[in-house]
């Protein structure tokens, strides 16, 4: 009887297949050995890398757990649908730029992928979707080489031929570009921090994608919109992106974009747009950027309609010729703040008169580059005064309908008629 | 030291100075509340960054007016006389009145932005040298416009002399150069766009706002055309050195030449 007992026990534990895998040996030997849907749990210690996952997987790591590539190639190759990596650091992977390939912290070639609570650094490309669809990357940290050559890095999450992906809460410092599309389609990038990149967000052929709160920082350009169509960017923050060249959102041959209720504040440009068209502008703060919306003649039909545009030194700098855009949608413009006095005699918060915004920075600005030196200084305000009062300035753009917020209207015409009666007052007295 | 002491009872019984003081820490506390949102890492360079904006507008009427007003109340009250009188020429008595108000505003402005770092901390992650090149820069502005206010209350006879000389100090920093600059543009090129960057940052709060901008990493320099680079080709601390020793050292030789020129009469 025991002896039958123990042959049952024995045949039962050989078809029993453990559901976690203890982490000892080498990691791609666990990998490999480990059924698919199981779960590998690692230890905080540094396992080696340039691992080839190719089955569905769970790998968790501890707060300790780092992979570390021979610095030859990808540290992780994800070519099996619906793996998960979660809490792991990872480091090391190949970065020459005279192989076939670009390598990557993460390189994920599958769909269905989930990439969580992952440190990247000391990588070419932080985490790279190549042909890789419905995948999620949260609360991924990248941490490129900061300072260094640019153009020696990559990009803390490269999406290339990707549809279809979300992008969430995820911290980017120090790459050549925060996040890069490149044809990637009907993506979402959501609450995610990029800072001191080239750009922070840069989309090239990729259209229909969206991007909602995140917070683009420090970087030459804050995002670019390069060639790409019908992308949604709404409650975002452009911030500090600050530099000779450098803006919160760049659109350049981008068309039928909404750009909706995000911050531009301090920039060198807020927005700059070349060889755009269609795009609508809603609801956006334009706060105290050096150049508050930059248009190239070569930008047609945008529509800019409740937007807020105050205290930036040039609100508005139009160049290369005729301003083919509309400033107003639905009777409605834009709030231009103090740059607008404005009359609002039967308070429906909508000026009494078109707004036309006159400057003339453009002509130094098209005669000499050396120009945007001075859009810090306290001169340019005199000098546009002097322009604005010989008439010299050209206008920059009109609003048929500026919105003017109610009980603010034209604070100097309250304070002129207290003065008109003062000196009437005044003048009685004197005569008596 | 006597000296420090006794400016230091001027300085702190001076309701001038604190009235002065008072929009430096106010705009402190004001850029403080306008970027506390930012982001913890990044945003003390960003912080920084803006106060130093606002001292720029701030610290130099506060250090004209203040030097310029300490020398010409010694020349009023007559102090002047008796200190140079009491066996000690008139070049000490420049020396120990330089040495005692650029000790005192620095202290007084380097106590300030400590105690400001203190809620800063909360907020965002703190590293030192962003700090240090901001204490840095904030000092050398303090000191160059320390050195002409002396230099202008020793110029000056009248108090009503003594404001206007301020305020015009105040309004070529301010204003005229970059408004010159601004009518000179058109013939600056390729060829002469070093000399002009020359020019452009010989006017100390372009020459501090770079070196600070670029300390921060705030300022981007990438992606330069030819001009640019050319015209960005110095470092920023070369700049900063030479409107030390330009308007600093120079108005402090000039106060020691005008000074003699008294000692002879």
């Amino acid at each position: 009887m025991k002896r039958w007992l123990l042959i049952s026990l024995f045949f039962l534990c050989s078809f029993y297949v453990p559901n976690e895998v203890d982490a000892d040996g080498t990691l791609q030997q666990l990998i490999d050995a480990a059924p698919a849907h199981s779960t590998i749990r690692l230890e905080n210690k540094t396992y080696k890398g340039d691992l080839v996952i190719d089955k569905p997987l769970v790998i968790i790591g501890t707060k300790g757990t780092v992979i570390q590539g021979s610095g030859r190639g990808n540290v992780i190759s994800v070519k099996a649908p619906h793996v998960v990596i979660k809490r792991v650091t990872v480091t090391n992977s190949g970065k020459s730029r005279s192989t076939q390939e670009e390598y990557a912290g993460i390189k994920v070639y599958s769909d269905g992928n989930t990439l969580e609570e992952i440190t990247v650094t000391r990588s070419f490309h932080g985490i790279y979707l190549s042909q890789a669809h419905h995948n999620r990357i949260a609360n991924v940290r990248v941490i490129g080489e900061q300072n260094g050559d640019i153009a020696g890095q990559g990009n803390g999450l490269h999406i290339y031929y990707s549809n279809f992906n979300e992008l969430e809460d995820n911290v980017i410092i120090g790459t050549r570009d925060g996040i890069f599309f490149d044809y990637a389609n009907h993506n979402v990038a959501r609450r995610n921090e990029v800072s001191r990149t080239r750009y922070g967000l840069h989309y090239m052929y990729s259209d229909d994608n969206a991007f909602y709160d995140n917070t683009f920082m420090l970087n030459n350009g804050g995002a670019a919109i390069m060639n790409s169509n019908r992308i949604v960017l709404q409650n975002n923050r452009f911030v500090f992106n600050k530099g000779m060249r450098s803006f919160g959102l760049l659109l350049q041959m981008a068309n039928d974009n909404q750009i909706i209720a995000n911050t531009f504040y301090q920039n060198g440009r807020g927005l700059y747009v070349d060889q755009s068209n269609d795009n609508v502008l809603q609801d956006n703060l334009f706060l105290q950027n050096e150049i508050g919306i930059e248009l190239w003649a070569s930008s047609q039909h945008q529509t800019f309609t409740k937007n807020r545009i105050w205290k930036n030194t040039i609100a508005v700098l139009r160049l290369g010729g005729e301003d083919r855009n509309r400033w107003d949608a639905h009777g409605v413009g834009n709030d231009w703040g103090d740059e607008a006095a404005l009359f609002d005699l039967n308070q429906d918060g909508k000026g009494d008169s078109p707004f036309r915004y006159s400057s003339s920075f453009h002509k130094l600005a098209e005669e000499n580059e050396l120009a945007y030196l001075f859009l810090s200084s306290p001169s340019l305000h005199v000098y546009e005064k002097i322009h604005e009062w010989q008439q010299a300035g050209d206008v920059m753009a009109i609003d048929r309908a500026p919105v003017v917020q109610k009980g603010k209207a034209a604070h100097w015409v309250w304070g002129l008629a207290v003065l008109g009666v003062g000196t009437m007052i005044w003048q009685r007295g004197f005569r008596k | 030291m006597s000296y420090l002491w006794k400016e230091w009872l001027e300085l702190s019984r001076s309701k001038a100075f604190w009235l002065l003081f008072l929009p430096v820490a106010a705009a402190s506390l004001s850029v403080l509340a306008s970027v506390k949102s930012l982001p913890a890492e990044h945003g003390l360079p960003v912080f920084l960054q803006m106060m130093f904006e606002m001292n720029v507008y701030i610290v130099p009427l506060l250090c004209l007016f203040f030097a310029s007003f300490s020398v010409m109340q010694e020349k009023e009250q007559r102090t002047m006389v008796m200190i140079v009188a009491k066996s000690r020429s008139p070049l000490s008595f420049l020396w120990r009145k330089s040495a005692a108000i650029q000790l005192l505003t620095m202290a007084v402005l380097i106590v300030w932005y400590f105690i400001l770092i203190v809620p800063v901390k909360f907020w965002f992650v703190f590293h030192v040298p962003p700090f240090l090149h901001f204490l840095l820069a904030t000092m050398a502005l303090v000191f160059m416009f320390n050195q002409l206010g002396i230099l202008l209350g020793l110029l000056c006879k009248t108090k009503i002399q003594l404001i206007s000389a301020n305020l015009a100090v105040l309004f070529v920093f301010l204003y005229l150069y970059d408004f010159v600059l601004l009518y000179i543009l058109p013939s600056v090129t390729y060829d002469n766009v070093r000399l002009f960057s020359f020019v452009y940052f010989l006017q100390p709060l372009h020459a501090l706002r770079f070196y600070l901008e670029t300390a921060l990493g705030v300022f981007s320099l990438d992606y330069l055309s030819r001009t640019m680079k050319k015209f960005f080709s110095f470092p920023p601390e070369l700049f900063v050195l030479l409107n030390i020793a330009v308007w600093g050292v120079g108005a402090l030789a000039a106060s020691i030449g005008w000074s003699r020129k008294g000692e002879e009469r």
